[in-house]
Order: C-alpha cells, then structure tokens, then sequence
C-alpha cells in the first residue's frame, strides 16, 4: 500500500519530470525499434511507420500509465468538487437544508463541548495536577466528611510518608479598608506553602515565606491580578492595606489566570495563623486540607498509608478521634463533585444526541439523493465509469458539505451561544464557565470538523455504497416510482427510529430537570422570602473589642433603622439562610444519657434579636421567640426548630429543658420556643437542627440585618447603608441586596442548566421531526401508485389514511422503547444530583412520550394527507 | 512469421517479471527478451507494455533507474524488488499448477464402459 502511495506522491509532485519521463520512454521505444527495421533492410520512412503501427496509440498508453499511477487525483477531486457544486446548485433548497441541520448539530455541539471541556479541564490548570489531593476527616461510622482541626492538620503533616506537603486553608470574608472606599472582599487564609504546593508563583513580588504562618510573623498579603489591577492600579512597593483593623503589606500577586475553584471568588490570601488555643482543639474541624503526592507514590497507596496515620491519631485521642479516618480526593474529582460532573457528563451525552441528530437528518436527504440520481448513475456505469470513482465521486461531494457545516456552525455556537448567556442575569453568569463566553479555540474547532466529518462521513457512507451496488438494467429501465430497493426502505426507517431514540434521550433530562426546578421552587423555605432586604456586617475586632460596643452599635443601627419609613420590622441574625455563614455546635440535653464519644448530634447555632423572626417571616409553633425581657443578665434562653424538637424531644414537650451548646461553653439554656425549619444553602436542604439565642446574650461581630419593608426592598438600600455610615462611616457593608435574589443566585446552577437544558431539547425536536418529516414524506411518496391502485380498486380514504398512519405508528413505537431505555439510563444519572426526584417520575416519560409522538405525527400529517388527496387516474398515468 | 498467440490477460505481467528477472531492462528491452523467450510470440500492439510495466512498478515489484543503452541513448531502466521475486515466485508456481491441471483434464481418456 505505501509503495502505492509513494508512486502516486512523486508522479503528482514532479509531475513535469514525470511528463517529460514518459514521453521520452515511449520515444525511445520506438526509435530504437525504427533504428532495428532499418538495420533489417526497410528505408527510413517505412521502417518509421512500421514502428508507430507496431507500437500502437501512444497516447491511449500515456493515459493508462498516467491513470496507474493515479497522478490526476488532485484533478480528479478538482473535478468531482465542480461537478458537485453544479449539482448542488440544481437543488439547493435541499442542500440548505442539509448545511443548515448539519451546521446546527456542529454548532450545538460544539459550544457545549466548549463549555463543559472549560469547567473539566481548566478547572486543574496546575503543574501535575494529578498529584493534588483534598484530604478530609473521615467519620467512618456515619460516612459523611467533615472539616479537620488543627491538632489532626499538624499531625497528619508531621507523620504522613506520602505527601511533597500538605497545606491548610479557610475561605474568609475581610473589611479593606486603607485607600478608597471600604470593601467587603472574599479571600482565604491559607498555610504558608499554600501556593508552593499548588505549584503556583506569583506574578509580581513574593510568594509567602515560611515563616510567616506563625504566631508573631509580620501580616502580609498576597491579593488577585484583579484586585491588583483595579484597586492598586498596578503598583505594589509594599503597600499597606487594612483587614479587619489590622494592618497588612501586600507582598505578592498571583498570575493573571489564577483560579482556584473550590476558593470560589477569592481575591486575596494571607497566613493562615493557630493560636495556642486552636493548637490543642482537636475536636473543632474547621480547615480545608490540600496536598501533593510524592511523585513516587501511588494514587492508590495514599489512603491506605494515610488510615494508619488516623489509626495512631484515633488510639492516642479516643476522645475525639475515635471513628476518624481520612478520606482523600484527588483535586479534579473534588472540583466535580463541587461543580456537579454528572451534570457535565449530561450535557456531553445532550450534545453528542443533538449532533447526530443533525447528521442522520443528513443521512436522509442523502439517501433521497442518491436515489433519485440511480439513473444518472447507471448510464454512467454502463459508459465504462469505474465503481470506486464513483463511490469516489459522491463522497467528495459530499465532502463540499463539511467545511460549510463547521464554519456555520462554529458561527452559530458562537453568537448564539452568547446570545443565550446573554438571557441569563449578569451575576448569575459566574456560574458558567468564563461567564458563559464560548472561545473558538484549537480544541473546539477540532472537535467541530471530527464531528462534522465524522458524520458526514457515517451517514454518506452507506448511501454511497446503495448507490454502487445498482443493477443496471432494472436503474435503466423507467420504472421511476417502482417500489425503490427494499434495502434503502429499510435503511429510512432504520434513520426514523434512530432519531426518535435520539430525541427522546434529549427530552428526558431536559423534562426531568424541569421537574426538579418546579420542586425546588414550590419547597417552602420556612420563611418569607419577598419584601425582605438583607445586608451582612462585621464589626472589626480592634474598634469594637467587647461586648459592649457591639451591643451598642447593633442595638442603635436597629432602633434607627426601624424609625425608616416603609420599613415593617427590623431584625438581626448572627447567621441567615442564603448568607454563606453558619456555624455548628455540638449540643447536649439535660437529664439524657451522655452519648457514645463520635456521636454527639450537632445543631446550627445563630444569634439573634427579637425583631428577626417578625422581620424574615419565622413561623413561631410553641412558646416564644426571643424578646425584650432577655437580657444579659436573666435566663439563658434558646429557640429551637421543629426537627430538632422532634427529632430529640418527640414524645414531649420540649418547652423547659435545658441545652447545652458547644463544648467551650457551659452554659445550659432553656427552650422556650419551636420555630419552623428554614432552609439554609438550598432550597433542596434536608431538614436540620437549628438553634437561636439571644443577641444581647452573646453580642457577635458579624451580623445580617434583615429588614420587612412594605414596598420594593431595594429603595431602601440607600437609606440602609446611610444609617450605618451614619453610626460609623468606616464600617463596610456587604451582600446588601434582598432575600429574593439571594435564593434565586443560590438556584441559579440548576435555573441555568434547566434553561439549557430545555434549548437543547427544543432544537432536538426540531430538528428531528425535519428528519422525520423528509423520511415520511419520501416513504409516503413512493407509495403514491400503491395508493393510487388501491383508491381506483375501491378504497376508502380513511383507510388509506390509517394504512399510512400505522407505519408511522409502528417506527414511533419502536423507537420509542429504545428511546425509553437509554433515556432510563441517563435518568439515573441526574437523579442523585437533582433535587425532588426521588419519587417515580413516570409524569415526565409520560409526557416527553406524548411530546414527542405529537411531533412525530404532526411530521407525518402533511405527507399523509396529500397521500388521501391521490388522484388514482393522475399517478397510474405518469410512470 | 511464426505463429502469434494472443496473450491471456495476466500472463502478461508474469512474462514481463521473468524477462526482467534475467537482468536490468529497459521497455524495449523487455519486449525483445518477451520475443525471444517466448519463440516468436509478439505482442499485438508493443505500447500495451509500458501501462504493465508502470502497474509493476506502481505495485512496487519493479523498481526503475534512468540510464545509458547500448545504442548511446536515454533510457529507463527495470529491476526486480524483492517483492517482485517474490511475487514472481509465487505466480509461476500458480501457473504451473493451473498448467498441470488442465493438460491432466485435456488428456483424460474417456471411461471404457
């Protein structure tokens, strides 16, 4: 085979020299056999001619050698081009048609493949991200993780074999203050060799020394290219910010395509610094663990070799550790779970459905061609053409389709990718990767021509073979309408089913995603989600050191606040639901037997004032809320929410009894109220133990206020913020927007993903009943003498209608139930990441079947109904 | 002239790889040394030889080389790949088999009974 190709290679790429080879070859030929017919006695001119009789047509041999060594192929494929242009050109409704579905299918594909390759692959765009690892506290009894404390973080860094380095890390939230305006900015406090085991540098100044992560180092801070840019105007020279009233020197700057998923937008970094106190706390977990695997270590040998570590840890501290094992993740896997990588292999699967869709949309049209072209074929057949030029010929024609289809394609994903992110909310586009902007890079734009040449290729193929394989005399024949080769009718309906099954795939995730929004959006949160505006402050340690000047300032903000006009009532909370902060206790009831070390149940713990539950709509069922008559100094009192209540206190009232919260405090307070549950993170949250105490007990820094207005809450964010600065004009004010929009960011992942989802089945549909509509009508079509007969033997309309109707009905049914299996199977997937579809979810089958059979009998209408308007004498007279 | 026999399409090629298994030729060449092996045996038309003679070649069982000839002239050269040997090989056994057969079938005697 290569000495073939390398023959043809050098005949084309010195095609002269090959010319002037071959012409001088035959002329040697024959004036050598001139010069020998002389010598045999014949004169010049005679021994000439008998040479030239002898050898023959010279140039009908230069043209077999020529056609050897295949040297016209670059002509050939010139030619079949042009020839297929002009063909195109007879028929170009057709072909629009076919770039148009093709470009659509590419065009969709494409843009998801972009998408969801950005969220997988660059998600770890750091050196041998194979190697980083998240390590968790494992409790082995319950299986869920949990955040690791101190005590264990050193431990397992001090006595682990396996690690380069592990380093610790705790997103925060921090006031900047020092320059313009005061700030509220995301961040995160992180080990010194944060940035040195992600293998990160930075791009200006310094990484962290060290050093500098123990108790007594200079504060320093590394910040975002971002926050660099923008706030700093490019220019460091160890300039000196303010966090939360201390002072810090920026000292570094992190590249420009830093991004570390899991620390969300976090835009600068310092130490991560334990105190004495935090050191010896092994019972409080509260730090993310990253680190990198030694290189010679097995990915498979870490946990192993970790458990003993934890084992050791567990004997020392049966106390605490008691259960404990460590559970570690590779960091691609950890950004899956947190981005939801069954999701994304939905959409792989939606996307691959949509571009062969496309494609056997083309396989029909194809077909429909190459048949009505039999005739052409087999005169040129019967000339002498050769079968593999033909089949040759044909799939170059068809090649013209393909750069068409993936340029249109790709200019389809890209303005109309952006026109759809460009419906959804501007904040809510941070969910998507690169905030939904498609970049046509190398690797789309590769995978754009696989597909598209990939299906071209598949689906021409076999039109391309049905075309060779005719039997000259029956093509030739005028039997135009005579029932076409069964196996291209097979081969149709073959193309019908595939499509339904196809379409159906779509339509399910996209009916079940649906389903789960609707859910989520009818959970009841527990509170009042409209009219309310919310805002979240933290009092800066160094200016407002105790109790005391909390209570003041919050006291007065909510005395001032609740004088504003349209303002219903005021309430503050250590912790909101949708505020991102919560914090959790350990709690214990009086009078009930100690629990087993390891499963002390745990309830969310937020202070609060009394005005809260009026202002955020808490439900109260027993007893009271938190009021007036608390004080600093009376009963220490808790409010608790219903599960807690039932859960522990089923039997009984749990009015009276005491609590005790946490293990630092030891305090017991009295229940005197049961609230209902409220969701905290998602709308989809399961039911858990929450708790309230009483502000003035335990003043808390940080704070959401939350306000019940009567008109639109976001005139009074104005006035909201005037108030504080009003009390202090350096405290920074964060997340001042209203509940309403909180949730609806909180949701807005799977919002997005059932928008896309809908889109996709959208154009699913569409463009399989185009495919079916074509495949129908021809099937219709080429029954038109059968049912001409049949009407002129006497047949009913209605008849003819239903006989053409049950073969539509019968591919539909077929399809149908091998639809249902591979859309069963994609169901399960989704299932454990949606929310509210745990119930058999027979309502969506249902009605994507019924969508889907009302689409394809709609396709099928037009065709039949023009079969019933056959005029038998018309169709018997026209062969 | 001796009698001309028509050459079975095939043989043609495995006529060409003896001739030139005897030693370089050039197309003339060949076609003499066909002439001569054959006793008088002539192509029908000489060109014929020059597209077999490129499908050799094509196919990578001949190899060719420009070079001088006997007359002071220009001309293309043909040699045998090891491929070609091989191929020669196995078409003369094929042939000689087929050989073999048929004058075994011409020369059966019909049954006495």
């Amino acid at each position: 085979m290569f000495a073939r190709l390398r023959s043809m290679w050098q005949a084309t790429w010195n095609r002269s020299r090959f010319e002037r080879d071959l012409d001088d070859e035959m002329r040697f030929h024959l004036e050598t056999r001139t010069e020998d017919l002389i010598r045999s006695g014949l004169s010049r001119a005679e021994a000439r001619r008998r040479a030239g009789i002898e050898f023959g047509c010279a140039e009908a041999y230069q043209d077999r050698v020529r056609e050897t060594r295949q040297v016209n192929w670059l002509e050939d494929f010139a030619q079949d081009l042009r020839y297929g242009l002009r063909t195109l050109q007879k028929t170009p409704g057709l072909m629009l048609v076919a770039v148009l579905t093709l470009a659509l299918g590419v065009g969709a594909s494409s843009w998801l493949f972009s998408m969801l390759r950005q969220w997988v692959v660059e998600a770890v765009a750091f050196p041998n991200p194979q190697r980083l690892e998240v390590l968790w506290k494992l409790d082995t009894k319950k299986g869920w993780t949990e955040y690791v404390s101190v005590p264990d973080f050193l431990d397992w860094r001090a006595q682990n074999h396996v690690f380069d380095s592990l380093s610790a890390w705790k997103s925060d939230e921090f006031n900047l203050t020092g320059g313009d305006t005061p700030e509220r900015i995301q961040g995160a406090r992180v080990s010194a060799d944060f940035f040195r085991t992600l293998g990160v540098q930075p791009a200006e100044g310094r990484d962290f020394l060290s050093a500098e992560d123990q108790p007594g180092a200079p504060r320093v801070a590394i910040i975002s290219y971002g926050l660099w840019r923008e706030r700093f105007k490019s220019e460091l020279n160890n300039r000196i910010i303010k966090l939360d009233g201390e002072s810090y020197i920026i000292v570094g700057v992190v590249p420009e395509d830093f991004h570390f998923t899991l620390m969300g937008r976090a835009n600068i970094w310092v130490p991560l610094v334990f105190t004495e106190k935090q050191r010896v706390d092994r019972g409080t977990g509260w730090l993310n663990i990253l680190g990198k695997r030694k290189a010679e270590v097995a990915q498979a040998a870490l946990e192993p070799s970790m458990s003993t570590v934890a084992r050791n840890l567990e004997k020392q501290y049966p106390g605490t550790n008691t259960n404990s094992g460590i559970r570690i993740n590779t960091l691609a896997k950890e950004i899956g779970k947190h981005v939801g990588d069954q999701a994304i292999y939905t959409g792989f699967i939606i996307g691959i459905c949509i571009a062969l869709i496309a494609c056997s949309n083309l396989a029909g049209i194809y077909l429909a061609r190459t048949l009505s072209r039999r005739k052409e074929m087999s005169v040129r057949l019967a000339l002498g053409a050769k079968k593999s030029r033909l089949a040759r010929q044909l799939l170059s024609e068809n090649a013209l389709l393909i750069p068409a289809a993936i340029a249109l394609g790709l200019l389809f994903a890209n303005f109309g990718g952006n026109w759809i992110t460009n419906a959804i909310p501007y904040e809510n586009r941070g969910y998507l990767p690169n905030y939904g902007r498609i970049t046509v890079d190398t690797a789309t734009v590769l995978y754009a021509i696989a597909i598209a040449a990939l299906s071209v290729m598949i689906f021409s193929i076999s039109p391309v073979l049905e075309g060779c394989r005719l039997n000259l005399t029956g093509a030739l024949k005028e039997s135009g309408s005579a029932a076409s080769a069964g196996r291209s009718q097979r081969l149709r309906k073959l193309l019908v089913v595939f499509q339904i099954v196809l379409a159906l795939i779509v339509l399910i995730p996209a009916g079940l995603t649906a389903k789960s929004l609707a859910a989520l959006l009818r959970a009841d949160p527990g509170f009042r989600p409209d009219h309310v505006l919310t805002a979240q402050m933290n009092l800066p340690s160094a200016k407002y050191a105790n109790n005391f000047q909390r209570l003041v300032f919050y006291n007065q903000l909510i005395a001032r606040l609740q004088a504003l006009p349209q303002v219903e009532s005021v309430g503050a909370s250590q912790h909101m639901p949708f505020g991102h902060s919560s914090s959790d206790l350990d709690f214990w009831i009086d009078g009930r037997p100690e629990p087993a070390v390891g499963e002390v149940p745990s309830t969310q713990v937020s202070v609060a004032t009394p005005g809260y539950a009026a202002a955020i709509g808490l439900s109260l069922l027993r007893g009271r809320f938190i009021s007036e008559q608390d004080g600093p100094d009376t009963l220490p009192v808790v409010v608790i929410s219903q599960t807690l209540a039932q859960k522990y206190f089923a039997q009984e009232n749990a009015l009276g009894h005491k609590l005790r919260l946490g293990r630092d405090d030891a305090t017991w307070y009295t229940i005197v109220g049961i609230v209902k549950d409220v969701k905290f993170y998602n709308l989809g949250d399961e039911p858990m133990n929450q708790s309230y105490i009483p502000f003035v007990q335990a003043p808390s820094p940080l704070m959401s206020i939350v306000l019940h207005t009567t008109t639109d809450p976001m005139n009074l964010s104005a006035a909201l913020q005037e108030t504080v600065w009003a009390l202090d004009k350096e405290q920074p004010i964060s997340g001042v927007q209203t509940l309403e929009s909180r949730i609806s960011k909180e949701e807005a992942p799977i919002r997005i993903f059932t928008q896309f989802s809908a889109y996709f089945a959208l154009l699913a549909l569409f463009l399989a009943g185009i495919g079916i509509y074509g495949v129908m009508a021809y099937l219709v079509e080429s029954r038109t003498r059968e049912i001409g007969i049949r009407i002129a033997c006497g047949a009913e309309r209605a008849n003819i209608l239903w006989l053409v109707l049950s073969g539509s009905l019968k591919l539909a049914a077929v399809g149908v139930s091998i639809g249902l299996m591979g859309a069963w199977a994609i169901a399960r997937l989704l299932m454990s990441q949606l929310y509210g579809l745990n119930t058999s979810n027979l309502d969506v089958y249902a009605i994507s079947m019924a969508v889907l059979c009302a689409a394809i009998l709609f396709a099928t209408l037009i065709p039949v109904r023009r079969a019933t308007k056959v005029d038998p004498l018309l169709v018997l007279r026209c062969e | 002239m001796s009698e001309q026999a028509q050459l079975l399409p095939g043989t043609l090629d495995l006529l060409i790889l003896k001739a030139v298994s005897l030693g370089p030729l050039h197309g003339y060449g060949v076609l003499l040394r066909i002439e001569q092996i054959t006793h008088g045996a002539l192509l029908a038309e000489q060109g014929a030889l020059y597209p077999a003679l490129a499908r050799l070649e094509h196919q990578g069982l001949l190899t060719s080389e420009w070079g001088v000839s006997d007359n002071n002239r220009r001309a293309k050269f043909y040699q045998l790949t090891t491929a070609g040997r091989r191929r020669f090989r196995e078409e003369t056994a094929s042939w000689n088999r087929l050989a073999v057969a048929i004058g075994a079938a011409l020369s059966a005697k019909p049954q006495e009974d």
